[in-house]
This record gives structure tokens, C-alpha cells and sequence, in this order.
């Protein structure tokens, strides 16, 4: 993916590379905060049944075997989520893929947003990245928002979203 | 602030109205004073004086401040109301951003001839402005001045119409009045009222002890029906016919009750279009009137149960922007016509919807696979149930395995019965087998389409498509059952039509 002007030509982008690397971040964290959580319960076990040296080993392979599945999934998961979303800025349109098992693709129409936000959490900050939110007077799809955009992409999306839309008096 | 010279007052009766309306809010705390006092609050003149004098401070008082500070007044392009005595506020409600301005007349109110109005800009979850009680004449001329005032700026290419000539679109007379009450079935509102206060009373078991004998008191209601379940309990033939009676009278009865329902709240119901509004009025006791602008209407819905067919009726629904929501006691405006014969339906249409008409020939069925799939979804969706219902007794198998056939078969219907249609100038969904709806949105109505697509929807080649409009109360119009070529074409018909229209609220 070049980094020449992604709004060009209206094709798809990806999410910024960074994102995932943030992500990996936030899974990391997770995964050491559900490690902490059960290796409590499974000391709580160990105490609580007090078994000999192969139950020791079993409690301790449950927990590693546990550890693994649940990394693995929370990992992959972020790759994959990665892999499956995309946006791009098509003319009248704004447009987003995301979900890797429930799919679903938005295509914001122009004529439709009524404001837009760009935000940055800190965590995101750390890695120059922020997101776009559109709003919609719809009431059931009427929030879309678009995560893992470098900071200046989601600047410039907004400025060409509101862009000639100075005729709206509102 | 000065006194502008075409400033209105309110009518004396809003006093009463803000009394009766302030009394709700502190009768606690009056009640907690004259408990609290062991009753013996009246026996000395301290005593009333300081009851008198805790009733005036929070009840009168607000009351009368609110009377003596309350003005309005109809500008040329705008609404100002201002009220407040200590921490002041003027409102300017300009005419292009009402919404709707309706009329509220409760019984107290009629009787000196006013009415409550009720105006609202489409933002916010409350009404911008409540003016408590003015005489209808001023309410009727206040009415037609935001009419003309609406309409010169905004529609000047929409053909001038005259404001004040009324088209009759529906009505309902007394006898349809009863009709609606058997058929919209609104009795359980004042049911689940009643069962409520009872129990509030303690008197639940009294009652049960009386209508289904002491066997069933002592036991308790549910402890019974889960015991007949397991089939512990043998009942004999004639406490089946008992039983089944009971039933049956409790249904009439709820029907009965839901006629008394609407005869109160429909009464003299009109569906009236006027220049670009559509007007409905109803009620007996309390009369509200409520003003839509057609170009507000987001959404329309038909609905249609069993009964209605069987009457030759159906009852007709719009959505509009901004989620305002009425009192209960309040028909809400979202409701056009609570029953409608099917041979008005056209008329009704054409008018709501501003000409705008599903060709017959586009309607469309579901996909192929999408039966099949139904099928497969309620089987396994009852499997684990109907196993613990069968473990449980033979009385709760039986029902169990009905109820998985009566789901198969109704989802087959179901399938059966969706239609969808895109065509110039909107779309269209059909939904339900016994209670059906078609919801209908124009082009520049919609909001945005959203294409979904589930594990289950990729194996047989299906999505979804959300479409959404600003309606409120209205849930997004969803195209389940099509296959995925025809999703992806029906998304791109709308964004096209999008891109194309212009949204104004």
C-alpha cells in the first residue's frame, strides 16, 4: 500500500498498519490481566484441593493449556479483524467493511452526514492514531465510526466529507 | 425584557391545571405532613395554619408565578413564549422548525372552551414549548399564521393551497369505534392496570381463592399449573370444561375492556389532509388534535392481524423525525388511522406519502434457500427445550412439541408471506404471516442501506440489507431473506437515489 494521497481514485485502504500494532498492545495487556485473574483461581484450586504432585501438574497444565487457546484466539482475532476491514472514500459516499464472521458493508452518503467527529484516546495518541465518527439522522445506523485511521487520514477524511457542504444553512 | 404589545396571557384555568399539576408532585410530602402529625394537625388553628400555609408555599405559589409570568406571542416568522419570574427565559421558536403544533383538550379545558398547546421542532426527547391553556379561537389563529408563515419561504415551488379547506381522509364512527376496541385487542393496558392494583392490595389470594377454589389458593396459582405440567395432577372433566370457560371469559372480558379503551381514546377520530398536513383528532374526555407535515413523514407502516382481514380493515402508521414521546394517556400521533377500511387504504396512501406508490408488479419474493434455512433454525433452536419438556412430564412434552411444530410451520408462513420491492422513488418490505406489516420509505427519506451478512447468510449465498430513516419510534426497515446478487443490487439502487436526493428535516 503506497502512502500517496489514499483518498485517490476512490479505492479501498486498509487500516492503518499501526493499528494493529496498537492492538496487539491493548491484547497484550488483556491477556497478562486474564492470565493474573485465573492463575489466582487456579492457586485458589490448588490450595483449596491440595493435591500431590502429578494434581500440581495438572492445575498448572490446565492453566498454561487455557492461556494458550485464549492468546491464540485474542491475537489471531486482531489479525482477522484487521484483514476483513476496509474504507473508502468513493465520490459520494464513505464507505466500510468490517466484521470477519458477521460482515457488514455502510455506505454513508454524503448528502446524509450531519456532523462528523474525529477522536484520539491516549492509547491511540501513543501511536498516531485516531478515529472518525459520522453521524446520520438515522435512528438505528445513525452513529458509524471507522477505527485504526492515522490521525491525519481521519483530519483529511473529514475535511473532504464536509468539503462544499457549506450550502447546509445547518 | 418590556411588555410587547401583541403579548398573550394565559387563561385563568391554567391556574387550576398548574395547581392540580404541582399537587401530583408534592402530595407525598403532604400526606407524610398530615400522617406524621398523627392526625392531629386540625385540631389547633397552628395546625391548619401551618397545613394552609405548606400547601400555599408549594403549590400555589409556583402556580400562580407561573400564570402571572407566562406570555406569548406569534411573530411573523417566529414563536416567542417567556415565562419565569426570578431566573427569566424567553424561547424563539421560528416557524420553519415546528414540527408539529398540536392541541390538547382535557376535560377541565373544555369546559371554558381552551385548549393546551403542544409545540414541537423535532429535536430533543421533549416537547420546545407548552402553552397550558388559551382560548381555541386564539389557538386556531395561532395555527393558521405558523401555517402561512411555514409555507412562504420553505414550499415556494409546491403549488399554493389553501390553508384552511380540510380533506376528510377517515373517520371512525361509533360503530367502528367498537370494532377497533374488538380488533386492536387494547385491553391487557387497563388488565395489567388492574392485576397490579390488586396485588398492590394484597388481595391476590383472596381472588384466586374465589375464582379457582381453595385447592388452587392454598396450593398457589403457578405451584398448580407447573404440578398439571408434570402431570402430578389429574384434573377431572369437568374442572377441564371449568378451566377452559374461565379462559374464555377472561379473553372476552380483556376485549370488553379494550372496546371501553378506545371508545375513550379514538372517539371521533378524523384523519383530515390539510394544504400539506395531515390533522388527526380524537378522544373522548381528553380531545387532542395533532398536526403533521407530510414532508415530515418518515416512514409509513400498514398493519393487518386476523381480525382485520376478517373485518376488511387494517390500521395505518407513519414515523416521523424526533423522538417526542406523548403521555401515555395521549394517542400518539404516529398513528393515522387506528383502523382503516381496506377500501380507503389507497387514498390514505396517496396522500401520506405524497403520490408515492409500490407498482404491484415489483414486489418480490424471498429467496429460494431462505424456507429451508428457517426450517433448520427453529428445529434446532427447540431441540434442547422440547428434550427437558419431555424429562419434565408428559403434559409439558406434548405442549413443547406443539409449540416447535406450530414455530416450524409459522416460519415457513413467514418466508412465505415476505415481500420486498424496490422501484422509482423508494422501497418496501412485507413482513409477518398472521400479523403483517409493509413499511414503506421514500428515497429521500432514508438515511443509509447497510448490507449484512451472517456464516449462515454466506452459505447460502444470502444478505441482508438495514435500511435506515430518521423515524423514531419505527425499527429500520430490514430486507432479510435475499439473496446476495439481489442485496448488493438493492443497496446500490438506494445509494444511487441518495446521492441523488437531499435530506431535510
Amino acid at each position: 500500500m503506497s502512502d500517496a494521497a489514499p483518498e485517490a481514485a476512490g479505492e479501498w485502504q486498509r487500516l492503518d498498519p499501526r493499528y494493529l500494532r496498537m492492538a496487539k498492545d491493548v491484547a497484550m495487556v488483556r491477556v497478562v490481566i486474564w492470565g493474573v485473574l485465573t492463575g489466582l483461581v487456579a492457586a485458589l484450586v490448588w490450595w483449596i484441593a491440595t493435591p500431590g504432585t502429578s494434581g500440581t501438574w495438572i492445575v498448572v497444565g490446565v492453566w498454561l493449556l487455557q492461556m494458550i487457546g485464549v492468546g491464540i484466539v485474542w491475537f489471531r482475532r486482531l489479525a482477522l479483524w484487521y484483514r476483513h476491514s476496509a474504507w473508502r472514500l468513493d465520490g459520494q459516499f464513505l464507505e466500510l467493511r468490517t466484521g470477519v464472521w458477521w460482515r457488514t458493508e455502510t455506505r454513508v452518503p454524503r448528502s446524509r452526514i450531519q456532523h462528523t467527529d474525529v477522536g484520539q484516546g491516549p492509547i491511540e495518541r501513543r501511536h498516531g492514531l485516531g478515529h472518525l465518527v459520522v453521524y446520520t439522522a438515522g435512528t438505528h445506523h445513525g452513529t458509524v465510526e471507522l477505527r485504526g485511521l492515522a490521525h491525519e487520514v481521519a483530519l483529511m477524511l473529514r475535511d473532504k466529507l464536509l468539503e462544499g457542504d457549506a450550502r447546509a444553512p445547518v | 425584557m418590556h411588555a410587547h404589545p401583541s403579548e398573550h396571557r394565559l387563561h385563568p384555568i391554567a391556574l387550576v391545571l398548574f395547581v392540580g399539576g404541582q399537587l401530583k408532585e408534592v402530595v407525598f410530602l403532604l400526606l407524610t405532613a398530615l400522617i406524621g402529625s398523627g392526625g392531629d394537625l386540625f385540631s389547633s388553628l397552628a395546625g391548619v395554619a401551618f397545613f394552609g400555609g405548606l400547601v400555599g408555599l408549594l403549590v400555589v405559589a409556583p402556580a400562580v408565578s407561573r400564570l402571572l409570568t407566562f406570555r406569548y406571542r406569534v411573530g411573523d416568522d417566529e414563536l416567542v413564549i417567556r415565562w419565569g419570574w426570578l431566573a427569566r427565559k424567553e424561547r424563539h421558536i421560528p416557524f420553519g422548525r415546528i414540527q408539529s403544533l398540536d392541541a390538547r383538550a382535557r376535560v377541565l379545558h373544555r369546559l371554558f372552551g381552551t385548549v393546551e398547546v403542544i409545540i414541537e421542532t423535532g429535536g430533543g426527547d421533549e416537547a420546545e414549548g407548552r402553552i397550558a391553556a388559551i382560548p381555541m379561537a386564539d389557538f386556531e389563529a395561532m395555527r393558521g399564521r405558523v401555517l402561512e408563515g411555514r409555507r412562504a419561504p420553505a414550499l415556494r415551488d409546491a403549488p399554493p393551497v389553501d390553508a384552511g379547506a380540510a380533506t376528510m381522509l377517515a373517520e371512525l364512527g361509533p360503530r367502528d369505534l367498537l370494532l377497533t376496541g374488538l380488533i386492536l385487542n387494547r385491553g391487557m393496558v387497563l388488565v395489567g392496570a388492574a392485576v397490579a392494583i390488586v396485588y398492590e392490595l394484597g388481595l391476590g389470594d383472596r381472588i384466586t381463592e374465589r375464582l379457582l377454589g381453595p385447592a388452587v389458593a392454598e396450593r398457589g396459582f403457578f405451584l398448580t399449573v407447573l404440578d398439571l405440567s408434570r402431570g402430578a395432577l389429574h384434573p377431572t372433566a369437568s374442572e377441564l370444561v371449568v378451566g377452559v370457560a374461565m379462559l374464555v371469559g377472561f379473553v372476552m372480558v380483556v376485549r370488553l375492556l379494550s372496546m371501553v379503551f378506545t371508545i375513550v381514546r379514538y372517539h371521533d377520530h378524523r384523519l383530515e389532509q390539510i394544504g400539506g398536513d395531515l390533522r388527526v383528532s380524537c378522544g373522548l374526555l381528553t380531545r387532542s388534535t395533532s398536526t403533521t407535515p407530510i414532508r415530515r413523514i418518515q416512514s409509513l407502516t400498514v398493519r393487518e392481524g386476523p381480525w382485520h382481514r376478517l373485518a376488511g380493515r387494517v390500521t395505518v402508521q407513519v414515523a416521523t423525525a424526533g423522538g417526542v414521546q406523548f403521555e401515555e394517556s395521549a394517542p400518539s400521533r404516529e398513528t393515522l388511522a387506528p383502523l382503516l377500511r381496506v377500501a380507503e387504504l389507497p387514498r390514505v396512501l396517496e396522500v401520506a406519502l405524497d403520490g408515492l406508490a409500490v407498482p404491484r408488479e415489483e414486489w418480490r419474493p424471498a429467496a429460494r434457500p431462505a424456507a429451508r434455512r428457517q426450517l433448520m433454525r427453529s428445529a434446532l433452536w427447540w431441540m434442547v427445550p422440547v428434550a427437558v419438556a419431555w424429562w419434565w412430564g408428559v403434559p409439558a412434552g406434548t405442549v413443547a412439541t406443539l409449540l416447535m411444530l406450530g414455530s416450524a410451520v409459522a416460519a415457513q408462513r413467514r418466508v412465505r408471506q415476505f415481500r420486498w420491492a424496490a422501484f422509482d422513488g423508494g422501497v418496501a418490505i412485507r413482513t409477518g404471516w398472521l400479523f403483517r406489516r409493509t413499511t414503506i420509505a421514500r428515497h429521500d427519506r432514508i438515511q443509509l442501506a447497510v448490507v449484512e451478512e451472517s456464516p449462515f447468510d454466506r452459505r447460502h449465498g444470502m444478505a441482508e440489507v438495514a435500511v435506515d430513516t430518521a423515524g423514531s419510534e419505527a425499527p429500520a426497515l430490514q430486507f432479510t431473506w435475499l439473496l446476495r446478487s439481489d442485496a448488493v443490487h438493492l443497496a446500490r439502487g438506494i445509494d444511487a437515489a441518495l446521492a441523488r436526493t437531499e435530506f431535510r428535516l
